[in-house]
Order: C-alpha cells, then structure tokens, then sequence
C-alpha cells in the first residue's frame, strides 16, 4: 500500500507582548535617562541588576532602585563571528558579561574592543536618542 | 472571623501597553514537516485515491477511524486494514460564526463528528470509528433545532486531481436528502 | 466509618493559599505574578521560605508566557532555586495536580512542607489573538488542516450533552449567571457581573452555535499558591489544617471524535480514584461543597455529573431548583468558578483547590455556604477533552 510520509504545517503565533513588570518599567524609564540603577532589597540590602521585584533569597518584596556608578568588570567573554544563520559577520563582536561592584548579576552587552580581556574595566556608550530598552546602551568601551 | 480570604490579592492591570515596547514579531515561522507514520501514511494515500481506510483489533472489535497501527486497548498491533464507507451519520454538529483567529465569518459554516459506516459492523455511541469535518446542506436551523443529530451524509470528494492526500481532499459531507 | 484501602506513611494537610488578581492583562512579569501568589501562602501559613524544603510548580502551555521551559523559568518566584523542583503538567487539569504532586512529595514521606505554585500569562500571547494557541491542540494531519476554532470542540460537546439530556440552553445559562453573581464575593475576581440574567447570555454573540460569548470563561492572567505539610508539621502550623483526604487522576484518548462526548468518563474515573481513597461512596450526600471546572458553562453540569454529584442528565434540573446555588443543598463553585474568577490555565485549578481550603476552615468571607463544611471537591480538567483531575479535601 502506498504511504504519504510527510505533512507540512507552520506554526504561527504572530507576535509576543512580553511585560517588564513594574519595578523592570522603572528600571528601563532610568536606562532611558540615562541612568544605570539596580534594585534594592530592603531586608539583606542585595543589589539586583537586571532589577528583581522580590528577593530570591528572602523573599521579601523589592521596591527601590539605586543609582549604580557605569564602571564595570568584564567577567567573561566571546567573541562573535557569524550571524544567526551561520553566515560570516562583517566585523567580529565582543559579547561580554559585565558586573558590577557590589552588585548581584550583570548585564550581558557588547565590548567595543580589539582586545578583550577578563577584568577590563568598561563604561557604557550610551545612544544619543533612546527608547528604555537595553539596547539603549549601544556598547561598553574601556576605561 | 475577619474578612474573606484571599485578602488585598495583588496584581496591577493594564490596557495597552505604551512603553516600554517589547513586541516580538515572530521572525521566519517554524515550518514543521510531520511524519505521518505507518498508519496516518496510508490512510491519507487512500485518502488521495478516494477512500477512507480504518484498522481493527480482532480481539476486541473495535474499528479505528483514523487508524493506529496498535489498540490502545489491548495493547498490542492491530490485525489489519478495512475500508469504511465515505457516509455515516451526525453524531453532534454545530455552526461557526467566526474564523480560526476568532474574525466574523462572512457566511457560518456547519461542522460536526461524522460516525462512519462499516461494512457488517454495528457501533454504540461508546466508541465508533469518526472523524470531524464540515457539514454541507444543513442550513443553522437544521443545526439549532438539533433535526441534523442522527441525519444521514455522504462524503463529497474533490475531483482525484485536486486531491493531494490531506482530509481535506474531502470538501465536506454532505446531508443525503431522500 | 470511612475505610481507606492504601496505606500511607504520612497524613498530608493543605496549611496556608495564596493568590494574586486575575485579570486580563497584568503588568507582573510571570516570576513576579508566582511570587505575589508565593509569599501571600506562606504568609498565611506564618512560615517563611526557609521552612519549605521542596517546591512543585504548574503551568500550562509554554507557548503562552512564550518562554521554553516555563515552569522552570519561575522558580524563582516559586521559591524553587536550590531546592528539589519540579513542574508538571496537563493541560487546564494541571492546577489541581499541582497539590497531587505535592501529596506524593510529602506522603512519601520525603520533605515535610512543600510550596506548590501554579501561574499563567496569557496576555503575552497578543497577536493575533491569545485564542490563536490552542491550534496547537489539534492533530496536525487529520483535524488542522480544516483550519479549526477551538470553540468548535466544546460547541460540539455541548450540542451532544443538550441532545442527548434534552437540556435547553436555558437551563446552562443558569449556571453561568449563578457562578459570574458568585464571583461578586470574590477578591481576585475578574467578571464580577452582579446582575446577569439568563437573558444577557442568551442575546451575547453567537461564536459557534450554541456556544455564545456569555458562556464562556476568559483568557487571564494569574497566579495561585498553596503549602502542604505533613501531619506532624500541620499540626504545629496550624489549628486547623485541612487533610488531603482523596486524590485521583485519569487520561483518555486525544481522538476525541471516537467517543461518546455526552458523558466525561475520565472524570468519573478519577474521582472514583479519590472517592476510593477517601472512603466515600455516596458522593452525592458525603460531598458538602465542590469546584467542578468550569471553563464553558455546560461543563459545570457535564462535570458534576461525572463526579458522580448528579446522575446522568440531572445536572440541569438541580441547577434550576438552586440545589447548587451556595445557600442549596449541594453548592457548587461558591467561588464564582473560571466563569466569574478567570481562567489562567493553571492557576485557574489551583484557585478552586484555594476556595476549598478556605470554605472548609470558614474563611471565605461573603462566598462561605450556609450549611456547615466538612468534606470539599475541586476538580480540573485539561487538554484535548482527555485530562481529569480531582482532589477531595476536608476535616
């Protein structure tokens, strides 16, 4: 008997709306005006970035944010050379995770640099016209 | 006893969301290629060639449209293959007014669970071989009044060179008038 | 008195509930959402998120938060960093085998006090439409292809169930009316709608017939905790804990067009599970209150009939006689169940699992029934019409 071995189909949500929530808003209305902030917890004194509503640790709830001074370490790195598709890029990226002093987390962003190196010390470039979004950041250079 | 539980349940609502924006479009849809396996296989080649094939378990006697390789309730393989007839009878029908995405259809359309005859077999309504398709010729009287419960209908086949091994080489079963 | 056939190491108790809103869109990122419903249970139950040693997590579809692995992604939130994790799922059923889990956890005798969480955001799912998901539920080759609506299903078992039991859509809309006036007494509730009459569900628009839009639940968002522990540790948690007294779970087949959609047979088979294990064979009289999942209103009826609180096709008739109305004999979603509270898929389980724990301690402020409760149900249902789940709790 003859088999039909295959059916196509495509998946198809169009798009997602995804929340920041409202201590995330805050924080992304601070990267807007330029200001790099981290979240507070009010009983151990923990500073998240990226902001956290409740502390992980003790569960209590998280709702200031602190200015963090743009000075931070590159803990680790990569560097980037093809695209999603696996097609060559034209100038190679440095893509780091960045922390900051007696902050817990860090922000993974780009490294302006020819040569990376852990524990180089970056600040951020900020954009000229930003929209609170990460990307606001548009990379980090050495100090 | 103080107020009832839950108390002060927290959570912020919102309408739209104006900023920050985080809408992400769904780039470059996964197209996925099933396998139809043993079963689906063949039942959509006989699909494509104008029939609709079922299996069946000699031990217990049930017909499965769409077929399985297995009985799930005997648990082992099933002993062969029979053809169903294309026509059977409304087992439950309803009337569309909107599309898959939830839009108003311009014109309702009926569909419902069709309980296939096969040749020399009797089935409850416990369990029957059936699938679910469009109904045509009922009009959403027929369907609200529930006359269309128990109607006869018969398959109504796309011409063999549109069929291209889908259940939709089926336009819809149509409601066998005397 | 009640004769239990199993033999458990530990009694297991329900301590502490917890839940956020519901509502159709939350500003809450989906941890935050599991916190909120988190840290209010544990609040309840006075204990902190040191005290729990193990956490269960619940949460349907990933393809709604729209992240892989979605459990996982809040155990954050659900206090579930470094410690015994799971999250498990099946489908709208999953909120109340979030608790199933958790017995297992407890009566196994291997942790002691464990948080279970279960949250939903649909809301992230924005376009075209949050409906547009459950396309995945379908067969891809036998059903997708005539390019289904979801409501199609449940308008199908519908029109069966009225044609097999000769019930008018009348009589359904009742259920609808008593659950969203219900609902007026509940906190979280997202369609509190104090003055519906069956002739506001009859005249809202007609999806597909005879499903209309007044009879169905909405998509929301929303989060709902509870903590269990074991006999020992209840006991000095609280004064009134509640036990855990039956659990029961059941799959049927997803060719759901092979059966007879009149009758749910895989909730009948998980209640028997749990009636079994609680020594109950009179549910009928030994029940005090139940939540039967209600996601349409036809399912109210559909599923008290499957729980054995009504024998076939009598459903309609308690309904119209206020037997199920919270000051009847035998009340039914005091809660204000999914139609009124809202329908985020997991928690929506969870929430009616919370309104049992609180009807049975007397806590449920304006929703408590009138006669005394001893004994409480809630049960939830999932997927392709195949997923049963029921719980059965009480003092």
């Amino acid at each position: 008997m003859r088999r039909i071995k295959h059916f196509p189909e495509v998946m198809e949500i169009e798009a997602y709306i995804y929340t920041a929530g409202p201590v995330g808003t805050k924080w992304l209305e601070a990267l807007r005006a330029g200001r790099l902030t981290a979240a507070r917890c009010p009983k151990c004194g923990r500073l998240f970035m990226p902001p956290k509503r409740f502390c992980p640790y003790d569960f209590e709830e998280v709702k200031e944010l602190r200015e963090v001074e743009p000075v931070g370490v590159v803990e680790t790195y990569t560097v980037v050379e093809r695209d999603f598709y696996g097609e060559p890029l034209r100038e190679r990226k440095v893509l780091a995770f960045i922390k900051f002093p007696d902050v817990e987390g860090g922000l993974i962003h780009y490294v302006k640099t020819d040569n990376p190196q852990m524990g180089m010390k970056v600040r951020p470039k900020w954009r000229e016209e930003r929209r609170g979004l990460v990307t606001d950041i548009e990379y980090f250079v050495e100090i | 006893m103080s107020g009832g539980r839950p108390i002060n349940p927290r959570g912020t609502r919102y309408e739209k969301v104006e900023f920050p924006v985080f809408e992400f479009p769904v780039v470059g849809k996964a197209r996925y290629s099933y396998t139809t396996g043993e079963a689906l296989g063949r039942f959509l080649a006989g699909l494509k060639e104008g029939k609709i094939l079922g299996t069946y378990c000699a031990k217990c006697g049930r017909i499965f449209v769409p077929p399985r390789i297995y009985c799930s309730y005997c648990f082992k393989e099933v002993d062969g293959w029979l053809e169903a007839k294309d026509e059977g009878v409304v087992v439950t029908a309803v009337m569309s007014y909107i599309s898959a995405t939830r839009a108003r259809l311009e014109r309702p359309v009926a569909v419902g669970v069709i309980k296939l005859d096969a040749p020399g077999r009797q089935f409850d309504d416990h369990f029957f071989p059936g699938i679910m398709h469009y109904i045509c010729g009922a009009s959403e009287d027929d369907v609200k009044s529930m006359r269309i419960f128990g109607a006869r209908v018969k398959a109504k086949w796309k011409r063999p060179e549109q069929r291209t091994g889908s259940i939709s080489d089926i336009e819809c079963f149509e409601v066998v008038r005397p | 008195m009640t004769g239990r056939n199993l033999n458990f190491k530990h009694r297991v108790a329900v301590v502490g509930a917890g839940l956020t809103l519901f509502r159709s869109r939350l500003l809450e990122t989906p941890q935050e959402l599991a916190w909120l419903a988190a840290k209010q249970a544990l609040d309840e139950a006075g204990l902190t998120l040191k005290d729990i040693d193990c956490v269960v997590i619940g949460s349907a579809p990933d393809a709604f938060d729209g992240v892989h692995m979605k459990g996982e992604y809040l155990a954050e939130g659900a206090g579930g960093i470094h410690k015994p994790t799971i999250r498990v799922f099946v489908g709208g059923a999953t909120g109340v085998f979030v608790p199933i889990a958790a017995w297992w956890h407890v009566a196994s005798g291997l942790c002691k006090r464990v948080l279970a969480v279960a949250e939903e955001k649909m809301s992230h799912a924005a376009k075209p439409h949050t409906q547009y998901v459950f396309r995945y539920i379908w067969d891809p080759i036998v059903e997708k292809p005539l390019n289904p609506n979801l409501i199609w299903i449940f308008a199908m078992e519908m029109h069966r169930y009225m044609h097999k039991c000769g019930v008018k859509k009348e009589d359904i809309a009742l259920v609808s009316v008593k659950n969203k006036r219900n609902a007026c007494g509940h906190p979280s509730a997202q369609l509190c709608m104090p003055n519906i009459t069956v002739d506001d569900v009859l005249k809202s628009e007609v999806l597909v017939w005879p499903v209309q839009l007044l009879d169905i639940s909405p998509t929301s968002d929303g989060a709902a905790a509870v903590v269990l522990a074991s006999e020992e540790e209840a006991r000095r948690i609280t004064d009134t804990p509640v036990w855990i007294k039956g659990i029961g779970w059941t799959l049927d087949t997803t060719h759901w067009t092979n059966r007879d959609l009149a009758y749910p047979e895989y909730v009948r088979r998980a209640a028997e599970m749990a009636y079994r294990m609680a020594g109950i064979d009179n549910p009928r009289k030994q029940i005090d209150v139940a939540e039967p999942y209600d996601p349409f209103d036809y399912k109210e009826l559909h599923h008290m009939e499957g729980l054995g609180l009504a024998k076939k096709c009598e459903a309609p008739i308690l309904t119209r006689e206020g037997v199920t109305q919270r000051d009847g004999d035998l009340p039914i979603n005091p809660s204000g169940g999914l139609l009124g509270v809202g329908n985020p898929i997991a928690a929506a389980g969870l929430m009616k699992v919370a309104e049992i724990f609180w009807q049975v301690r007397g806590e449920a402020g304006e929703r408590q029934v009138k006669k005394p409760v001893y004994t409480g149900l809630a049960q939830a249902w999932g997927d392709l019409m195949q997923a049963g789940t029921v719980i059965v709790m009480g003092i």
